[in-house]
This record gives structure tokens, sequence and C-alpha cells, in this order.
């Protein structure tokens, strides 16, 4: 037993070994057959490839908002709350999925409130191109539209 | 262009240099080469200079350029006064075999770390837990210039702090937030990790053998992504690289027996629990082997030997109660679901026959567990397995008690696979040149007059 477990350990480590050389070949391929798209990108342009409408999105809630505001953030799913989160800071974003958490009491809590919508699947988990949100506060609208709808909303409160 | 990305390279390099200074306090390089050296000093310089951040904010100033380089710069020059008078013996100069099996092995081992390096420089912080988690507790460090309980409060996580903090270090020292140049940390710790592998195979057999493993492990496809493609900005290969050296000191503790020894692997047996949570159980695994190893000599003294650790970790735990930092989500309600025993198996199971991730790690690795049972033992060997296990089962309980199900965590079991790999393949590697050296000794014993190697 112990010498055919011998031979197999043996052989395994040889087609290991072959395996891994070849898949070093294949890492370096991907240089020349995929990376050489974005090698020469600038790095605002490696954004907008990597995170699509988002990046473009938050840039403009950052310079539509103060930069240490509190925003209410309703939003269509974990991946755009948390990139959100990351790229507005300092501002404080709290995050909603559904419109009919947004009360006027909760409202006034925050300087802003945020609003972002698409039929993306990559971003999207709760059908959110649906929603109908109207508040009686002044806002400016972010719209784009490509393979897929992306709306965005910001709505100034205090 | 590329200017921030030189000076974390540089940065890099005087924390190497710190720690390289700490660690001639404990005559650690007695007989080791000055490449040895490194990914030790790499790893207790970066820990050493999280801890030191921490300490500083706790006394309420806040983080400015100038005084953070200042401060490091002082206890630089102390360190190396420190030092001064001492005579370590550092063998400045590595001897490498340079066979052409050797050489080609080693070629392909260093053809992988420039990609991974060029890879982490390619993109900008592309990880999930990147964002969400780790390099967010950097900006927020950097941004408040201190560490306070309410980040945690809002960031709803108790995360403890050594990667995150020694980003902020880094955003500090190259005075603004580059979310895409620190990634090069990611890869400097996939090359630390590479370097000690190496050193750690080579000491019990031949370089040939050790520079074979190491690429192997350096071919994984999993390591490779957490080193700079796509995945760099989770923490599991810094934690992968702390388990691995702990372990290394484990084993010389075993070995040398000496009290200063169990002191530097509790150092970093702390640093590897402050990295992320799983190093804690890790941490406590060790310990307890540490300790039932005291009680069996009776070398009661090295009981000091746990401070550093009550210390370094006991410090972030205080921080914890007295500024009630939310608990991890993971033990709101922490009683065990046995009915998902069959499905985190299967996950876990899925895992290792991921050839997509791992090559034929876990695949050889369960073949050589085999192996082994039919084998003269050796406690090396038993006390990785026995390591592993206990890893492994803390893995599976976490899953068990979990409130969100194992289907959502799929894409975890990967990443948790990744803190064992270097340690099996070590296990691997090892049985390798024990094989390897006893046909050696049939070999020779068989032809009259030869000495036996």
């Amino acid at each position: 037993m112990k010498n055919v477990l011998k031979i197999v350990l043996y052989s395994i480590l040889i087609i290991w070994i072959i395996l891994s050389i070849a898949r070093t070949g294949n890492n370096f391929g991907k240089i020349i057959f995929e990376e050489q798209k974005i090698i020469f990108l600038s790095d605002e342009e490696k954004r907008i490839k990597q995170f699509g409408d988002l990046h473009l999105f938050y840039a403009f809630v950052k310079k539509n908002t103060e930069e240490y505001s509190r925003i209410l953030f309703l939003n269509p799913g974990g991946k755009v709350f948390f990139l959100g989160r990351y790229y507005l800071y300092p501002r404080r974003i709290t995050d909603i999925r559904e419109p009919k958490n947004i009360s006027e009491n909760e409202v006034h809590k925050y300087n802003y409130v945020v609003v972002y919508q698409t039929d993306d699947p990559q971003l999207d988990e709760t059908t959110s191109i649906l929603w109908n949100i109207h508040l009686d506060y002044q806002y400016v609208n972010y719209s784009k539209k490509d393979v897929y709808q992306y709306r965005g909303t910001i709505f100034s409160i205090n | 262009m590329f200017i921030a990305e030189v000076y974390i390279f540089l940065t890099i390099i005087f924390i190497s240099v710190l720690g390289f200074l700490i660690l001639c306090n404990f005559s650690f390089f007695d007989e080791k080469s000055l490449l040895e050296t490194i990914p030790y000093s790499f790893g207790i310089g970066i820990g050493m200079i999280s801890f030191i951040l921490f300490i500083y904010s706790l006394t309420g100033l806040p983080f400015k350029h100038n005084v953070i380089v200042l401060l490091f710069l002082i206890i630089f020059v102390f360190l190396l006064l420190l030092i001064w008078n001492r005579k370590n013996k550092i063998e400045f100069f590595f001897k490498f075999s340079f066979s052409p099996l050797f050489s080609f092995f080693l070629f392909l081992t260093i053809l992988l770390s420039l990609f991974v390096v060029f890879e982490s420089l390619l993109r900008p912080l592309y990880a999930w837990d990147g964002w969400a988690t780790w390099l967010m507790m950097s900006k927020v460090f950097f941004i408040e210039k201190k560490i306070g309980h309410d980040m945690y409060v809002y960031l709803s996580t108790d995360y403890p702090y050594v990667i995150s903090l020694f980003i902020s270090f880094l955003y500090i020292s190259i005075g603004f937030i580059h979310d895409r140049a620190v990634l090069l940390l990611f890869s400097s710790f996939y090359i630390a990790l590479l370097i000690v592998f190496y050193f750690s195979i080579k000491k019990y057999g031949s370089s040939k053998i050790a520079i074979v493993f190491t690429f192997l492990l350096a071919s994984l496809q999993n390591l490779i992504r957490h080193g700079g493609r796509f995945e760099a900005g989770h923490v599991d290969l810094p934690l992968a690289f702390y388990i691995f050296l702990s372990l290394q000191l484990l084993f010389s503790y075993l070995e040398t027996k000496k009290i200063k020894m169990c002191i530097l692997l509790n150092i970093f047996l702390s640093i590897a629990a402050l990295v992320k949570n799983e190093g804690l159980l890790f941490a406590a695994i060790i310990n307890l082997i540490l300790t039932i190893n005291i009680i069996k000599k009776k070398q009661w003294n090295h009981i000091f030997g746990f401070i550093p650790f009550m210390f370094l970790y006991g410090s972030w735990y205080v921080f914890k109660l007295m500024f009630s930092v939310p608990k991890n989500y993971l033990f709101n309600n922490p009683s065990i679901d046995f009915s998902r025993t069959f499905s985190v198996g299967k996950k876990l199971l899925e895992e290792f026959i991921n050839i997509q991730n791992w090559n034929l790690l876990w695949i050889i690795f369960f073949v050589g567990l085999l192996y082994y049972l039919f084998s003269k033992k050796s406690t090396m060997l038993t006390t990785i397995i026995i390591i592993m296990i206990c890893q492994i089962i803390g893995y599976f309980l976490i899953f068990m008690i979990s409130p969100v199900i194992p289907e959502v965590h799929a894409n975890i079991f990967d990443r948790l696979l990744i803190h064992l790999a270097p340690i099996a393949l070590f296990f691997i590697g090892i049985l390798f040149n024990r094989e390897v050296k006893k046909n050696e000794v049939n070999l020779s014993s068989s032809i009259p007059g030869r000495n036996i190697l």
C-alpha cells in the first residue's frame, strides 16, 4: 500500500510541475492578450472600465454634495453601497434598499438623500429601476444609458 | 508617474530595516543569510509600526506626516544604537546551487514574482473586501488622523487593525491616498512568503527540492490573485504569511528550547491575530501546543514568553471592550446548526478539488497524508497535521454558527484555505525531502566504501 501511495505521490507531483509550468506560460500570455488593453490607460480610465457607471455616478455625488455631509443612500445592492461608502468618505452614508424606508422624520437627520437606480444585473438586487421617488426638496438628476439604464437623484435636505 | 509607487517601495524597505534591527536584539540571525532574514524583518516591521501607531492614536494625538516620520526615525536610531556593539553573525552572501534544474525553477519563480508585482501595479483596488473593509479602514484612519471607536461603529466591524493601519502609514508617508500604489504591499507579502518558504524547506533537505516546491507555491493561481491579480486588498495572503512564519518559529523554539524564541513566536502570533480574526484561532492553537510543551518539559520560566501576546493582542481586546466596538456579526446568535454539516463539507470538498485555484495541491496533500500514516512518524509532520486539522475544524464551526447560509459564503472557502496552503505544501515538501534522503542513504549504503550522505 505504501509503495502504491509513493508511486501515486510522485506521479501527481510530476503532473503538477508540468501543469504549473504551463500555467506560468499562460499567465504571461495574459499580458499580451488581456492586459495590453488596459496597460496604457490612465487611472481614471481604468476606474471607469473597472466600475463602469458607478465611478461616474460617485464623481457626480462628490461634485454635488459637501465633503463632511450625512447622506441617506437609497441603492439597489451591496456593491453599490459598499463601493459608494468607500469612494464618498468622509461623507457618512446610511444604507437603505427600499423606498418605503424614506420617511419625513428620517430624512431630516441627513443633509442629502441620494437615490441610485439601474437595471444592470451586476448591480441591481431589487428592481430599483421601477422606483418612483419624489421628495419636496431641491434636487439634481443624473442619467446614463448604454446597454442598461442608470439613474440617480440627489435631494438637498439641509 | 510611479512616484507614489517608488515612495511606497522605499517605505517598505525602511520598515524591513526597522524589523531587522528589532530582530537583531533577539540574536535571531545566527547562521542565517541576509536573504533569509528579510521576510522576518518585513513581517515584524509591519506589525511593530501598526502597533506603535495604534498606541500613539490612543494618546489622542492626531496622525501628522512630520510627527509620524520623525517618530519612526527616532525609533530607528534608538534601535541602531541598541545593537551597535553587538556582534551579530549574519552571512551577507548566500550560496545558491546553479545546477540547470535549480536555475530553471528559480527563473520561473522570479518570473512569477515579477508578474505578480506587475499585476498589483496595473489596476485600481478591485477586491470587494478591499474597499468594503480593509482599505476603507485605512482611508478612515488617514482622513480622521486617528483610530476612533466611532469609526468601528460606523463601519459595523470589529476587524483588527494591522494591515489597515499600516496602509494608513503608507498614506501618511506619501501624504495622500493612493489605493493602487499601496497594492504593492500585497505583492511584497507574496515575495516574502516565497523567500521564507524556500529557506524553510531547504533547512531540512536540498536546495533543488526547495526551489521546486517554492515554484509550486508561487504558481498557485489563488496566491497569484491575492498577491496582485484582482484579489490584492484582501488580507488572507498577509495572514498566510504570518501563519507560516509563526509555524517556522514554533519549530525553531521546539528545537532550540530558548525563551527568546518563545517571545519572538508570540510577537508574530499576536501580529497574526491582529491581521485577521482567523489568526486568533491559529494563535490559540499554537499557544496550546506551547503550553503543553512547557508543562511536559517543566520549563516554567517560559511562561513569560506569552507576555508579548497578552500585551499586544490584549491592548486591542481592551480597546474593543472599553469603546464597545460592535461584535462580529458571525457571533450574533452563536448556536451550532448541525443541519449544515453536509453542505459545509460539500463546499469544502469542492474547494479542495478546485484545480483552477490550487492546481493539485490539496489532492497531493491528502495522498501525502495517507502515505504518512503508513510511514515513520516525525514530531514536526504530526504537529503540522494537528494544527491544520484544528484550524479547519475551527473554520467549519464558524460556518455552522454563521447567520449566513454556506451557499452565500461560497467564495470565502478559497480565501480560508490560503491561510493553510503554504503549510500544506511545506508538509509535502518535507515528506519528499525525507524520501529523497532515504533513497540517497539506501543508494550510498549499497555501494561499498561510499560515505553516507
